[in-house]
């Protein structure tokens, strides 16, 4: 297929300010106000048109409206719908919703809004890769801790630079993997155009290379005899957050430390052996900041979420940066081989030093056959099982014992079973009187993303690569509705016969914002319907619309992007890492799917 | 096996026998009865249908709840659309009361899988069917129809039988199901056009014009679907033009930015609150994004229709928007 080109493209940045401020022009003080006349205007406008106070040109033909509820920019000869009307409101764009004058500067607008901020709205020229740059840089610079990202957050509201620089995050390996992810096909794609020495590529190696270490840092940090995967771990000096399990290593033992839950399931003080070392590669992460193993706090009661992209991250990294890193290679060859020793082991269940499952890690028929929660979960989980022996086999080198439990798997129905994934879904939704949208864990979206992409990449047997794409296909109504390229492209990739609406693709790229600052947005608008959910279970109400990236909330991959969220004033502090655009971009770009223009 | 009860004949005879079982056997649950026979019956026998009444709020009679009248057959998605919005709002209103199953004829409409699930049902029950499976819509919806139910006649039944046997409502029978394994063949209603009849068309037209106009005539247009309903069609068709009148649809009043969706209805919601109800249909089998325009009521908003979606907006105050259930 030929690629989608993808042409540079107006994008936000926002700059705020008080109005005391030098930099704030005098003349928007002394601007006058009259309220437009909107009657008959040909499109639906985000505020009510009795909210309209002001208005005024910009370039080109633009105007802007101000109302009591957020600034609309209304540009007549826009080439994509979507830009024809856009709009700006608390807490991302401005400090209040109430518009209390304008002054248009060329492409860009100050914006005074509520009793004394200034909002200076920039509108520059930018290509999808230029900004997928600058959020990495962001995100580099200030979200990424020893390799790892997830979120950060800020001691001054919308401030980046006042990062904290140590977060609490449940799942570190997950985030970091599709991290890893964007940055590993950053670096083959830029390899396959620009060559292994330019300096762009030697960039990008570094960083596919540093996440890749951190991830194997994991599987590592905790010192266990056994094949097990950290959560997540902290060092001394950062505080830890109460929830979940945490064990501090001293010497040889690791300690489990007292919080809410570890009181709960009565752990505290259970004392667990870190005699497994380490490797120097990995510890160099901790150790070159002055820390040592007894600095190491690890997070346990690890799900299925981490193993999974775990074993996306053995694939690709091996793929990808294991030939011209032999001692890499071999890190990453070692940690999956003794994390699929411990599933196999554990009956096909992740265990904890105990001998008991940890709470979200089971791929066993036991499992499986649960009511509720078993019964839905086993069409995915039985397919992650599948991948991760597939992935072992493939980065090992080695069949044995991986190739005879995936014969036995599939003799004893996993891979039909993945099929059922909708059939399920949608019985185990109707049974407790939800919609799937309402009742799905978004996470799921990933975990089956990653699972059924590395099934249709790896699998050559032509009867299973059908039954994993039908299965691929069983998520599609999740996966799809959220018009997201980083879901749509690897689906692209393991079943080339979708259909997907490129036009949407592209304006996800273009309308994304060069930074990554969480601050919710105003989602409660006239031109939105708001959708009231089927029976009001987690989540009780929706936008009905699925609003461009730059009007809606920062999220993670794993969240609900139609979710009618409320505002508050703590996401002003608020920082996500880059990936969701970067996994998205550079999957698409080293495919083939997509193209800058020339 | 507990055994499901249902009144089969409508009769005052029949449910007196059933209350009388009620009343004599504290483990007896009864199902039957829609919104059409519970609305005669109160205007027939107010004290019977009282006593009726108690027993359905306290879950010891669960009513046939989905059509206002249930023996249709085939029947044009408005009319479909018509009778589960009555029926459900009939029950709501009377006896607050929601249920999760739909009960009802076999209908041909390919609309009818998105239309039970956006009223709320979570599966069906149709007259003659007996076989179990998924039925599916293109809008990424589907209903379960269960077709495994054994009734007996509630008046056909003896103390014996009632004494040696558990009886529960059909409402907790097909529940139960979506806690088994299920393993069932999905079927897909070819997709067609439906019409609605002359007298069907007169009604949504009587309907835009109370609102385009300003007034409410609910009431009256109830009626007149629910005279439809009992193949009343000349009633019906009396009704709505003398609503109408000498109005015209003021084709500019909505405005949509696609031909290939087409407004169903433009009405008031049943509440009598003032919220306009607009209930809009995909036509060409293509997902798309549309804008939607009525400067008279100060609302402008976009959507994202399926292929063949149906979907209900309620024009609430100051032109906010929300979207709203079938049985709004």
């Amino acid at each position: 297929m030929k690629p989608y080109i993808l042409k540079p493209h107006l994008t936000r940045k926002i700059t705020f300010m008080k109005k005391d401020d030098a930099r704030v022009p005098q003349a928007l003080f002394e601007t006058v106000n009259t309220a437009p006349d909107l009657k008959n205007f040909p499109y639906p406008l985000p505020s009510k048109k009795s909210d309209y106070t002001c208005f005024a040109e910009g370039s080109n033909g633009v105007i802007w409206y101000g109302a009591t509820t957020g600034l609309t920019r209304y540009d007549p000869n826009a080439e994509r719908a979507e830009d024809i009307i856009m709009y700006f409101s608390a807490h991302k764009h401005l400090d209040y919703d109430n518009v209390v004058a304008i002054l248009p500067e060329g492409d860009n607008i100050w914006v005074l809004n509520g009793e004394d901020s200034v909002s200076y709205i920039e509108m520059i020229m930018l290509t999808s890769e230029e900004r997928g740059d600058l959020l990495r840089e962001e995100s580099h610079n200030y979200v990424m801790r020893r390799g790892m990202i997830c979120h950060m957050n800020t001691t001054e509201p919308k401030n980046i630079k006042t990062a904290i620089g140590y977060t609490s995050c449940d799942n570190d390996g997950t985030f970091t993997a599709d991290h890893f992810v964007g940055e590993v096909y950053r670096y083959a794609t830029l390899k396959r155009e620009l060559g292994e020495d330019h300096p762009k590529t030697v960039e990008a190696r570094k960083f596919a290379t540093l996440t890749s270490e951190a991830m194997l840092l994991l599987t590592y940090v905790h010192g266990r005899e056994e094949g097990f995967i950290a959560r997540s771990y902290h060092v001394t000096g950062e505080p830890l957050p109460d929830d979940g399990h945490f064990y501090q290593r001293k010497d040889d033992v690791a300690t489990c430390a007292e919080t809410s839950e570890s009181l709960h399931t009565g752990r505290v003080g259970e004392e667990v052996p870190c005699t497994h070392p380490i490797p120097d590669r990995l510890a160099k992460l901790y150790r070159d900041l002055g820390y040592t193993e007894d600095d190491l706090c690890y997070k346990a009661d690890t799900s299925s979420d981490e193993v999974t992209n775990h074993f996306l991250h053995y694939r690709l990294a091996h793929d990808f940066l294991g030939e011209g890193d032999p001692e890499l290679d071999e890190l990453i060859k070692d940690s999956c081989r003794r994390t699929m020793t411990h599933i196999i082991n554990g009956k096909f269940e992740f265990l904890e030093h105990s001998g008991k499952p940890t709470t979200w890690a089971k791929w066993s028929k036991s499992y499986f056959a649960q009511a509720g929660s078993g019964y839905v979960d086993a069409p995915l989980n039985a397919a992650e099982l599948l991948m991760y022996l597939k992935v072992t086999m493939h980065v090992t080198g080695e069949e044995g014992l991986w190739k005879e439990t995936y014969d036995a798997l599939i003799a004893d129905g996993y891979a039909e079973l993945s099929t059922k994934h909708f059939d399920r879904f949608f019985q185990g939704a109707m049974g407790v009187g939800a919609s799937p949208e309402e009742d799905l864990m978004y996470g799921d979206n990933l975990l089956a993303l990653a699972t059924f992409w590395m099934l249709c990449t790896l699998e050559e047997d032509e009867e299973l690569l059908a039954t994993y794409r039908k299965a691929f296909k069983s998520w599609s109504g999740t996966l799809l509705r959220e018009m997201q390229p980083g879901y749509a492209f690897p689906m692209l990739a393991g079943c080339p016969d979708i259909e997907l609406d490129f036009e949407r693709m592209a304006d996800w790229f273009y309308r994304h914002e060069i930074t990554r600052h969480a601050a919710l947005v105003n989602l409660e608008r006239h031109d939105v319907p708001i959708k009231r959910l089927r029976h009001g279970a987690d989540v009780d109400r929706e936008i009905s619309v699925l609003l461009m990236p730059d009007e809606r909330s920062v999220e993670k991959f794993d969240r609900n992007p139609f979710q009618l969220l409320e505002r508050n004033d703590g996401r002003n502090s608020h920082f996500e890492g880059c990936y969701p655009y970067t996994f998205a971009y550079w999957v698409g770009r080293y495919y083939g799917f997509i193209a800058e223009e020339a | 096996m507990s055994k499901i009860a249902v009144l089969n004949e409508f009769s005052i005879e029949a449910v007196r026998d059933a209350l009388q079982k009620l009343d004599d056997f504290k483990k007896l649950i009864v199902n039957g009865l829609t919104a059409f026979e519970l609305n005669e019956l109160e205007k027939i026998d107010p004290v019977l249908f009282d006593a009726v009444a108690k027993q359905i709020k306290k879950e010891r009679w669960y009513p046939s709840v989905g059509l206002w009248v249930s023996d249709d057959k085939d029947m044009s998605a408005q009319k479909l659309m018509r009778s589960v919005l009555y029926s459900v709002t009939y029950f709501k209103d009377k006896f607050d009361k929601e249920y999760r199953v739909f009960q009802g004829g076999k209908i041909y409409n390919d609309a009818f899988a998105q239309i039970i699930y956006n009223a709320n049902f979570d599966a069906c029950v149709l007259d003659s069917e007996k076989e179990t499976y998924w039925l599916d819509n293109e809008a990424f919806t589907r209903t379960l129809v269960y077709g495994g139910l054994e009734k007996v006649d509630i008046n056909d039944i003896d103390d014996e039988f009632i004494k040696a046997n558990d009886f529960e409502s059909v409402e907790d029978e097909v529940m139960a199901v979506f806690q088994n394994e299920l393993d069932l063949k999905s079927v897909k209603q070819p997709v067609y056009s439906d019409k609605a009849t002359e007298a069907e068309a007169l009604l949504e037209k009587a309907d835009r014009i109370c609102v385009q106009e300003g007034r409410n005539e609910n009431e009256d247009i109830q009626n007149c679907w629910i005279s439809l309903f009992l193949g009343e069609d000349d009633v019906a068709k009396e009704v709505a033009e003398r609503i109408i009148g000498d109005s015209v649809i003021d084709e500019a009043f909505i405005r949509l930015n696609t031909d290939e969706v087409e407004v169903i209805s433009v009405k008031y919601a049943e509440e009598d609150n003032g919220d306009v109800i607009f209930r809009l249909r995909e036509t060409a089998g293509k997902e798309k994004a549309i804008t939607v325009m009525c400067d008279a009521l100060d609302a402008g908003f976009r959507a994202e229709i399926l292929p063949y979606e149906i979907q209900t907006f309620r024009i609430i105050k100051d032109g906010f928007v929300e979207e709203t259930p079938i049985g709004e």
